[in-house]
């Protein structure tokens, strides 16, 4: 603990960069994810393919898509950012898709019937209720997200992950531990800070 | 009926196929205005499928329906909606929405004012007999015959001439069902709209139709006021479909006027009876004479006249042929 207590500052800065990486991911994949989840409700032909592709993805291992992603976006924040999209398209787009079609017809029927355009009924009505389901995606997007910018320090992404590399090259377990338990508590508060945000919404 | 009343909703010649299957099939009817016309059948006969034709939730295959004259064909199905309140079975209240948000929905796409929406959503509570204090409740904290309430005041909101209503009190406790009724019966006189109710059950028919659409297999076999298909039920489905008619249905539909009479009754003496009171009226008489047991009713006509008796027999007789084989034919 040695390293922590020695610089504590240095550690901040990196956690807060860790931080931004997560945070620009998550919203890119958000912006992606939920239009494509509404997509697939809507034409729903589009289901298997999307959820294919977006599949697919999931199942590549990252350093194989840091390695494929390097020549597009070069080493940094970039490729990190990019893969974290890449990883949580599935999960978002999955469960945006979920609470949608999980509103009762009955509901969509009342909604048409009092003079609602599809807009309206969408925004007014249906994201609205699936709001929770989609949080949960996110949530858990954004925990994975966490790991994924762990290791994307690898190819020169910073964050945390730079201790943790720094450690384990140098044979440092000091260093490891000073990457290691931010990375954790961050995780740990981030699923707890928007599972909480989950059951105010299903409430 | 009275016939100077202008349509409200009109079918002409009205079908819908889905795929192969014919599920309403070239059907006719017209509804006045400020009346409730009821579309009853056994399930699958199209009835829930021609209510939605009405406001365009489902696009009808042939034939043209108007509304206050006007084709819907050619109306955006938007705002023909908006003009039309819509009641469904499963209520369909918005699970996110407070009781005041989900009566005021229909305010809201026309953006009226926040305080606005939630006076007028206040009137209409106490208007279906609900209390404010449930204005900021969620829909999941309501009893179902409140939530059914609140569908009925969302309904209203738009303040439509005319409302659509799928099996309203289908899902409410069936003990609960004839008071519902008896309310929607007063609302309606009260704010004199038309109302198209679909249902099944053939006592809720009786108890709120001003005029009863009876369909089979996407056909209509039969339509008319509630007493001229009690009298004359022209098939023996319309015939047994009318078989569990509750006695007091027939006796509230049954005129005094229009019972057989035997012969000697002329001589009878006893209570007077209107001859356009209904046997309910007179059976309610004879309630109040039950020490002398009289024999039967002197029938009067509107300027108090004698115009003959009839006998208790006669009455009986009268139910009897209504409640086992449809009187008349």
């Amino acid at each position: 603990m040695s390293y922590l207590a020695a610089h504590p500052w240095s550690v901040i800065a990196l956690l807060l960069q860790h931080l931004l990486i997560v945070a620009s991911g998550l919203a890119l994949s958000v912006a992606i994810a939920v239009p494509l989840g509404i997509l697939v409700n809507t034409l729903r032909v589009l289901e298997l393919p999307i959820m294919l592709v977006t599949g697919l993805m999931y199942l590549v291992p990252s350093l194989a898509l840091f390695a494929f992603l390097i020549p597009f976006t070069g080493l940094g924040t970039k490729t990190a950012i990019v893969a974290q999209v890449v990883y949580s398209l599935l999960v978002i787009v999955r469960n945006t898709f979920a609470g949608l079609s999980a509103v009762p017809n009955a509901i969509r029927e009342a909604a048409t019937g009092n003079g609602l355009t599809a807009a309206q009924r969408l925004w007014l009505v249906e994201l609205p209720m699936a709001l929770p389901v989609i949080v949960g995606g996110v949530r858990v997007a954004a925990v994975m997200g966490v790991g994924i910018a762990s290791i994307a320090a690898y190819v020169g992404a910073g964050g945390l992950g730079t201790l943790v590399f720094r450690g384990i090259a140098t044979v440092d377990s000091d260093l490891i531990l000073a990457g290691t338990l931010p990375i954790v508590a961050l995780a740990l508060s981030i699923d707890a800070t928007l599972r909480f945000a989950e059951s105010r919404l299903s409430a | 009926m009275t016939d100077d009343r202008p349509l409200a909703v009109e079918l002409i010649g009205v079908s819908k196929r889905f795929g192969a299957v014919h599920a309403v099939r070239d059907i006719s009817f017209a509804i006045r205005r400020g009346e409730i016309c009821v579309l009853i059948g056994p399930s699958g006969c199209g009835k829930t499928t021609t209510l939605k034709m009405i406001n365009r939730v489902i696009e009808p295959t042939q034939g043209s329906i108007r509304v206050h004259g006007e084709d819907t064909a050619n109306k955006d199905p938007v705002l023909l909606r908006r003009g039309i309140g819509y009641v469904i079975q499963q209520v369909g209240l918005f699970p996110h929405m407070s009781v005041a948000e989900n009566i005021a929905i229909a305010l809201r796409l026309q953006r009226i004012p926040k305080a606005k929406r939630r006076e007028r959503a206040s009137d209409l509570l106490e208007l279906v007999g609900l209390h404010r204090e449930l204005l900021d409740r969620r829909p999941s904290e309501l009893s179902g015959g409140q939530q059914q309430r609140v569908g009925v005041a969302r309904a209203l909101a738009g303040d439509p001439d005319i409302i659509l209503m799928d099996e309203p009190f289908g899902a409410v406790d069936p003990l609960l069902r004839p008071q519902l009724q008896a309310e929607l019966r007063r609302l309606q006189r009260r704010l004199q709209k038309t109302i198209v109710l679909v249902t099944h059950d053939l006592s809720e028919a009786f108890a709120v139709a001003d005029w009863i659409v009876l369909m089979r297999a996407g056909e209509i076999l039969q339509q008319g006021t509630p007493r001229e298909l009690l009298q004359s039920p022209n098939s023996p489905f319309v015939r047994e479909f009318l078989a569990d008619v509750r006695v007091t249905d027939v006796l509230r539909l049954t005129a005094v006027r229009d019972v057989p009479r035997s012969q000697g009754a002329a001589a009878l003496a006893g209570p007077a009876v209107s001859e356009e009171a209904s046997l309910l009226d007179a059976l309610r008489i004879l309630s109040t004479h039950t020490d002398e047991r009289p024999g039967g009713l002197v029938v009067v006509g509107a300027d108090g006249s004698p115009r003959g008796a009839i006998t208790v027999s006669d009455v009986l007789v009268a139910v009897a042929a209504a409640l086992f084989k449809g009187s008349g034919t």
